[in-house]
């Protein structure tokens, strides 16, 4: 082993990684060479500064409203996104999705009027009032379903979307179709 | 990555929002503390740890290929935090221009030279080698925190950081050299 192997060596002679061999060659060489054993001594001391910095240590209360503040974050930043005039549109989503996600919405709407349970999303009266709420729900793609109420979402799961609308139609459940990443919607 | 982490992550995938709390709960204190290495302090901690979890929540249909969360989840949490830090160099000083240490780090230094190599407990002696780390370029600065303190392996920094082990040992070896150069009087 030369001077130039000491230096690359170092580290893994420090963190224990060394073949027992290959640590004897290691120290063999540092016995006899004055300029490498100064040198691995203040690595040495270096390391041992860097591995006993302190841990930062906030209060343990901390550490739950964290996770608090994580969930409120993710789900208000990149879930919903509560427009209170307009349908913003999203650059982003495939040709296909962008056809079809409307499409099938638009399907669900109607699907969901005739039913008579649903008559909170009845398309049609978009075009009466223009006092809506929008809600733009990114899922496989983006969309906007309009209410006359806020709507309170219930869960989640992935291209599942179960919501209320108290102030509409009772305290019903809506349960979107699935949407499958090809884009086509299926019946409720 | 455990049994047990990778159903988590793949109910995470398939939308459980049950599974993304509970990959919150085991994983934010080594976000906050890469983070805090990283910013040096606590606000800027909160603000990567909180928007890496976002981040990732956003990019979880990525996490299907991914056989590592923990080096995903902190090479975002290194990508954050280390714009973060560009965007703050810009409006301050350089720090990529790190050959001499401030006249103030360098007189603490000095005052500080008669103490115990490793008393480590003495917080002033961890503040310096904090403001050493602290004048390491953004990228330089994640390898050293990630290896040296928080003790990652050579091969889980470069795949965290996803490049190849030799520019982790590179970068390593001029960082410690300056750090070396930095606290000579302590070494
Ligand atoms: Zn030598």
């Amino acid at each position: 082993m030369n001077c130039r192997h000491i230096e690359i060596y170092g580290d893994y002679y420090l963190s224990n990684t060394l073949s027992p061999p290959l640590r004897a060659e290691f120290e063999e060489h540092l016995n006899g060479c004055a300029p490498c054993r100064t040198n691995f001594e203040r690595d040495k001391k270096l390391f041992g500064l860097l591995v006993s910095l302190p841990l930062p240590n906030p209060p343990e209360e901390y550490w739950q409203n964290l996770e608090k503040n994580i969930l409120a974050k993710t789900f208000e930043e990149s879930r919903l996104e509560f427009i209170e005039n307009g349908i913003k549109k999203d650059s982003s989503i495939k040709e296909y999705l962008r056809f079809a996600i409307p499409l099938a919405a638009m399907f669900i709407l109607l699907f969901s009027s005739l039913l008579g349970n649903f008559g909170f999303l009845n398309p049609f009266n978009m075009i009466e009032s223009t006092r809506f709420y929008s809600y733009n729900i990114e899922l496989l793609g983006n969309y906007q379903i309009q209410a006359r109420e806020p709507i309170e979402f219930l869960s989640q799961t992935e291209g599942v979307l179960i919501m209320s609308a108290p102030g509409n139609a009772g305290y019903g459940l809506l349960i979107m179709a699935q949407m499958q990443s090809h884009g086509r919607g299926n019946d409720l | 990555m455990t049994d047990e982490i990778k159903i988590l992550v793949e109910k995470f995938t398939q939308g459980d929002q049950s599974a993304y709390t509970e990959l919150v709960r085991r994983f934010q204190k080594r976000v906050y503390v890469l983070a805090y290495r990283m910013m040096g302090n606590h606000i800027d901690a909160d603000e990567v740890t909180q928007e890496t979890f976002v981040r990732i929540y956003e990019k979880r249909h990525e996490l299907k290929t991914i056989s590592y969360f923990q080096s995903f989840l902190l090479r975002v949490a290194s990508n954050y935090a280390i714009d973060l830090l560009r965007r703050r160099q810009k409006r301050f000083i350089s720090i990529e221009d790190e050959t001499e240490m401030l006249p103030s780090v360098q007189a603490e230094l000095v005052e500080n030279i008669a103490l115990p190599d490793k008393d480590l407990e003495n917080a002033e002696l961890a503040e310096i080698i904090k403001q050493a780390i602290d004048r390491l370029p953004p990228r330089q600065k994640i390898t050293v925190a990630l290896h040296d303190v928080e003790g990652y392996t050579m091969t889980e920094v470069a795949m965290t950081l996803g490049c190849p082990e030799a520019t982790v040992r590179s970068n390593l070896h001029i960082a410690r050299s300056k750090l070396k150069k930095w606290l000579a009087k302590m070494l």
